[in-house]
């Protein structure tokens, strides 16, 4: 049992553990810090998998820039503490709940995962082996990050560059859609 | 320049001809930023400006010309015929469905602005925003129908998407509208979490994200995860064209957007992920029975929508309602087209009348829209059954022309809506979807009912003080004019239409590389450095 085996375990159970510290917070603000911590440690799980490139995305995206827009929205609507719920479970509560533990059961064991990757193993690849026609064209092995730009700046380079276009198309309408409600007030003053 | 930097440049970039190729997308984007540009610089924000307009109606140009170029001179170029190119990694197919699709895509938002400009409620739309929001979701439509790959596709429609929530609930001050907003959105964003769901399990089992590869993917009971990454794929794409049971949302967003916009929505956006669905399924699947079985799902899928499309549009009074579930009768037609093609993937007769059935439809549903928007320009927003009674003698040439869309639409032999079902019960057929096509057939005459109850309206009840009364001015004549050439547009596609369309090349392009296959055993799958460099064009 090495260390990095249990490092993970670890950062594992720390995640898991805070994850539902997360949702019993009756303050949102301190839901929000604790959120940060999940991110880092799943970062640290990325980096113990060796996908160095998801690791940094991770502190630098979640950590860094969704926590501070989610905390920057609750400052600015003043959330009140939650009134928690405790008590009974609904019996739609208890569907959820339970197809939740499936999949959790079907994604956590081998028969299951065996039959998510049943498609490449009966085309002859071993289960972690990268399909040829899967491969960027500049694909080199053991360079994470080489082989997400590679992905990302070659095979989908349309995509890429389109996806400016939605960013921006996002941005205009969340504009038109808020202009709109001052021009009214505007008009009724 | 460094050599090793230059054949680098070559490798990712593509050539000098697919700017041509692309070049309708390309203008659009471009148009909507000049046309978002101009507004700023140009008058009053809040007003609608002629001058976005105007860059908008010339930024659609290049997606008629060039398509109509490409089309009738296959070949040019010094493209290949047989076997079109593909650039960008599979993401921007240079087939001739892609410039089929642009051409019609082109035409449809020259009409829907044209229409907006020259009626009073549509001007609203004309604002520089709005505009640019409109040229963005029209190159969305293009960009969708002319991507290889799950990547460009799923880009293609959220860039279609995004501006349309925005534009349903721009439209109308009442909360009707923004009623139809906040559901087609939550509509909208739960059919594209499905598909990229259905995506990321298909990727699971083939590896790839490329339409072409989705031969390999084995569509069967012992492939679970696969064939639930197909479903979930087939039901996201549904919402999006309005298949029963997944059409709830149509009648109440169709409604609560105005008939300009609405038209637009009815049609070009289902022109897109129609295409989506040929180039999906017209490369088959691994296993014997892949086809069999999703043949039988669009079996299920088509009753039910044509089904549900006659039967409760008999029960409603308001008439963009019973367009809306006209236009779910007529992706009940789409779902037998599918599973046509689902049979018969290679079949260049079903391909051909996919493409005609879409713009014949496109064509209708446009031209009868264009006529409510006209109508119900002035105070009234939601034009019920009744009110259309007399309108043949206060306003003949509106009423011949709607009474052409709506034999069209109920595919009566005149029209053009005919000859495109024609053509898609007579592919069905000759795969042996017999049992489908009389479904089909026998409900569409349930149909026929309420199409035949507004013609009864309109030519044979008397007029009553609450008929509509069509305004007589400047903006009018132009409206007639414009209907006027959609009308016998749509009669002229319905005698030569079907001809026209059986000389487009219904062959996929594909990528200049080795497709994937399937690794054979002792064969083993070392990772070595940079695989064989691409041939591009």
């Amino acid at each position: 049992m090495d260390l990095n085996f249990i490092a993970f375990v670890v950062m594992g159970l720390a995640a898991t553990i805070l994850s539902g510290v997360m949702i019993t917070r009756r303050w949102p603000v301190s839901a929000a810090m604790v959120l940060i911590a999940v991110m880092t440690l799943l970062a640290g799980m990325f980096g113990l998998l060796e996908a160095h490139f998801a690791a940094a995305a991770q502190i630098i995206v979640y950590a860094g820039a969704i926590m501070v827009v989610f905390v920057f929205v609750m400052m600015l609507l003043n959330l009140p503490p939650e009134e928690l719920r405790y008590g009974g479970v609904t019996w739609g509560e208890m569907v959820l709940i339970s197809l939740g533990v499936l999949v959790a059961i079907v994604l956590g064991t081998q028969v299951g995962q065996g039959l998510l990757t049943q498609g490449l193993e009966s085309m002859g690849y071993a289960p972690g082996q990268t399909p040829a026609h899967a491969k960027s064209l500049y694909f080199a092995a053991d360079e994470n990050v080489k082989n997400v730009a590679a992905t990302m700046f070659v095979d989908y380079l349309w995509a890429f560059e389109l996806v400016s276009f939605l960013i921006l198309a996002a941005v205009i309408g969340s504009i038109v859609i808020a202009k709109k409600r001052s021009a009214e007030n505007a008009n009724a003053a | 320049m460094n050599e090793a930097l230059q054949s680098s440049l070559n490798l990712i970039f593509p050539s000098a001809a697919f700017y041509l190729h692309a070049a309708p997308i390309l203008a659009m984007l471009v148009g909507g930023l000049v046309a978002l540009l101009a507004g700023v610089f140009r008058g009053n924000p809040d007003r609608p400006s002629m001058v976005s307009y105007q860059i908008g109606f010339i930024s659609c140009f290049p997606s008629v010309i060039v398509p109509l170029i490409l089309l009738s001179a296959p070949g040019s170029f010094g493209m290949s015929v047989s076997q079109p190119p593909a650039w960008l990694g599979s993401g921007f197919l240079a087939d001739q469905i892609s410039q089929f699709t642009f051409l019609v895509v082109g035409l449809g938002t020259m009409f829907t602005l044209f229409m907006a400009e020259i009626s009073n409620a549509g001007r609203q739309l004309l604002r520089p925003e709005l505009v640019c929001l409109m040229l963005f979701a029209s190159a969305g439509i293009m960009i969708m129908a002319s991507a290889g790959e799950f990547m460009a596709f799923f880009t293609g429609l959220e860039l279609m998407s995004i501006p349309l929530y925005v534009l349903v609930g721009y439209q109308r001050h009442d909360t009707r509208g923004l009623e139809a907003a906040v559901k087609y959105f939550l509509m909208g964003a739960t059919a594209s979490a499905i598909i990229l769901m259905g995506m990321a399990l298909i990727y699971l089992n083939i590896g790839t994200l490329r339409w072409s590869d989705f031969a390999l993917l084995n569509v069967s009971l012992s492939n679970p995860f696969g064939v639930l990454g197909l479903l979930l794929f087939v039901v996201g794409l549904s919402f999006k064209l309005g298949i029963a049971p997944f059409h709830t949302w149509g009648p109440d967003v169709y409604q609560g957007a105005h008939s300009t916009l609405t038209g637009y929505m009815s049609t070009l956006v289902k022109v897109g992920i129609v295409m989506v669905v040929l180039r999906i399924l017209g490369n088959g699947f691994a296993g014997n029975d892949g086809g069999v079985w999703l043949a039988k799902i669009f079996w299920v899928l088509g009753t039910l929508s044509i089904l549900v499309g006659s039967v409760f549009g008999l029960v409603h009074n308001s008439i963009k309602r019973m367009l809306a579930y006209s236009s779910i009768a007529n992706a009940g037609y789409f779902c037998l087209a599918f599973a046509t093609l689902a049979l018969s993937p290679a079949s260049a007769e079903a391909r051909q009348a996919v493409l005609a059935y879409t713009a014949i439809y496109t064509i209708l549903n446009l031209g009868a829209f264009a006529i409510l928007a006209w109508l119900e320009d002035g105070s009234r927003e939601d034009l019920l059954k009744e009110e259309l009674a007399g309108l043949g003698k206060r306003a003949p040439f509106a009423s011949i022309c709607l009474t052409i869309f709506i034999l069209g639409l109920a595919g009566i032999p005149p029209a053009a809506g005919f000859f495109g079902k024609f053509m898609l019960i007579s592919s069905a057929v000759s795969v042996g979807l017999i049992g489908l096509a009389v479904v089909m057939v026998l409900l569409s005459c349930v149909a026929l009912f309420y199409y035949l109850s507004l013609l009864v309206e309109i030519w044979l009840k008397p007029a009553t003080r609450s008929s509509v009364n069509p305004q007589d001015n400047e903006d009018s004549r132009d409206v007639r004019v414009l209907v006027g050439i959609v009308a016998f547009a749509s009669l002229v596609v319905g005698i030569v239409g079907p001809r026209w369309v059986a000389s487009i090349n219904p062959t996929f392009a594909r990528e200049n590389r080795a497709p994937a296959q399937p690794l054979k055993t002792g064969q083993t799958n070392q990772d070595s450095g940079t695989t064989g460099q691409r041939q591009d064009l």
